[in-house]
């Protein structure tokens, strides 16, 4: 059996899933709409990175420690310049 | 099209489409154990342009799942596609044949990329970003087929924690606010939970909705307690 339709049709569907948000009209402003598009890539970001991390538990302490001492670079070069 | 942010964004992305090398190796290595050809192969990279659907109907192909199941399995790993899109379209205007192009190569790194600052917030960039990605995920992909067995040193290389250590840079730099830093929280907690209960992709969808709710009533609650100056949102 050939797999070219079923990539095909795997390419269309991921596609119009791409679009799709694209295509949603949204231009008019609503408050909490907008609220709640500000939060979604904080959201999304923070499931990425805990899946990222989850997803291999051998490695689980390797990544947790090296983004507690990214994040605490962080936090401190922030008060830094904001002092 | 302003080709310096294009470049800009090319640029930036070159650290992320690093960790396609080790991804393609063993997309390819799975893809030809389970019988599908190299031109196949190739043109998955090319058309579905997605390493975890490509993966997903490899694996579910290979055991033998219907033509129903495995594209259902596709739809739900991509449906988070739609709230990029629509968060994307509030800060990048697009005309229709620029949603046709920039809607093609549309990633998880390329969103989390443009839409961390207000200056990245172009279609110039989002465009350079994304063919960075096509042509090195394609490029990494040919080269796996190619020399896969010279590539097999770097399936054991964990580059793929480069993207989610850029994500965190980025989430720090986005979270300002208690509420912020609230909703970043529980969307971590969640993500979680939803793979204690072995839900798979459909995480990124429920937190994507999930951790925007938490974040709209912890605000509001907020807003009607004791809310200082400095945690009113920007």
């Amino acid at each position: 059996m050939t797999i070219l339709p079923l990539i095909t049709a795997a390419a269309v569907v991921i596609y119009a899933c791409r679009l799709a948000g694209f295509s949603l009209n949204l231009s008019e402003t609503a408050p909490y709409r907008d609220q709640f598009l500000r939060f979604v890539p904080r959201a999304v970001l923070a499931a990425l990175i805990t899946l990222s991390v989850m997803c291999e538990p051998e490695q689980m302490g390797m990544k947790g420690a090296v983004l507690l001492v990214v994040g605490v670079v962080l936090l401190g070069m922030r008060r830094f310049r904001a002092a | 099209m302003n080709s310096a942010a294009a470049v800009q964004g090319f640029r930036a992305m070159l650290p992320f489409s690093l960790a396609g090398a080790p991804v393609a190796l063993a997309y390819v290595l799975a893809a030809r154990s389970a019988g599908i050809a190299d031109v196949e192969i190739q043109l998955m990279s090319l058309t579905m342009f997605s390493s975890a659907s490509q993966i997903a109907l490899v694996q579910l192909w290979s055991g033998g799942a219907s033509v129903l199941a495995i594209l259902s399995t596709i739809l739900v790993m991509n449906l988070h596609f739609i709230i990029y899109g629509v968060s994307l379209a509030k800060h990048i205007r697009l005309r229709g044949w620029q949603k046709v192009i920039a809607a093609y190569s549309l990633t998880d790194a390329a969103y989390g990329l443009v839409i961390a600052t207000p200056k990245t917030h172009s279609l110039s960039y989002l465009l350079g970003a994304e063919c960075c990605m096509f042509l090195s995920w394609n490029l990494f992909t040919a080269a796996a087929l190619l020399v896969g067995d010279l590539f097999a040193v770097l399936r054991d290389v964990p580059l793929d924690f480069i993207v989610p250590l850029t994500f965190f840079v980025l989430l720090v730099k986005m979270t300002q606010t208690r509420t912020d830093l609230a909703v970043v929280m529980f969307s971590a907690a969640l993500a979680i939970l939803c793979m204690q209960l072995g839900l798979g992709q459909i995480t990124v969808i429920l937190v994507s909705i999930g951790g925007p709710l938490f974040g709209l009533g912890i605000g509001q609650l907020w807003e009607t307690g004791h809310t200082t100056p400095s945690e009113v949102e920007r």
